[in-house]
């Protein structure tokens, strides 16, 4: 029972400081400002729109801006500070509580993954699949506050 | 599961932050496990048995809806 994989506690205020610029970024990104933090990258896979079809590429060298690649590694890490550091008073019972949550959010996530893959069309389908990289942690960390907060609220009155 | 928690802390005249502190989980925890809300796992189950010198049987056991 000693081996979790939480973060110490201090990191959800960290996740909080850097989740603010980075989202606000990744938003900034996602409406099309243009950042031009352009730089020579290795790209593992990739496909180059000079060729028909766009022919895969493996293993090569692009110009890119990483802001988008920036925004999105930054607000994940951000999330999962929020989302998975100790509480104060961690014990076996917020365990359970986190535990139920996470299993809630992962059914919810793919529930909107499915109504999203339904409903939404084109290029717009790109732009929820972007979103929906944050969507789980954020229906997590939703749904684990309130479980906790309404726990608590139960059985906050000593006897 | 019912338990008799409360029972055997008022015989020790022990307040739930102190049961709390002694088996290292937090105050509410204990108040969920008194109200059946929160069934506790086997280890939690002998560490408060063994504060109250009982037997894990003698504090939970099992009711109806198990």
């Amino acid at each position: 029972m000693k081996t979790n994989y939480l973060f110490p506690r201090k990191y959800r205020l960290i996740g909080w400081i850097l989740f603010v610029p980075f989202a606000c970024m990744g938003i900034a990104v996602l409406c099309d400002y243009s950042f031009d933090w352009n730089m020579r990258v290795l790209s593992l896979l990739g496909d180059s729109l000079a060729t028909p079809f766009g022919r895969t590429r493996f293993f090569h060298i692009i110009v890119n801006d990483v802001a988008d690649e920036i925004a999105t590694i930054g607000t994940i890490v951000s999330l999962l500070f929020i989302a998975f550091s100790r509480e104060k008073d961690e014990d076996e019972c917020i365990a359970k509580i986190r535990g139920e949550s996470l299993v809630w959010a992962v059914i919810a996530h793919n529930v909107v993954v499915i109504l999203g893959t339904l409903f939404i069309f084109d290029s717009m389908y790109f732009l929820f699949l972007s979103v929906n990289l944050v969507i789980g942690l954020l229906l997590f960390i939703i749904k684990y506050n309130f479980a906790l907060h309404t726990f608590r609220k139960s059985v906050d009155h000593a006897e | 599961m019912q338990n008799s928690i409360r029972v055997e802390r008022a015989i020790k005249r022990m307040t739930q932050q102190e049961l709390a502190q002694h088996i290292g989980v937090s105050r509410q925890t204990i108040n969920a496990i008194e109200l059946g809300k929160y069934i506790p796992s086997t280890v939690l189950a002998l560490k408060i048995a063994r504060i109250f010198e009982k037997q894990v049987n003698d504090i939970f056991s099992l009711d109806e809806t198990d």
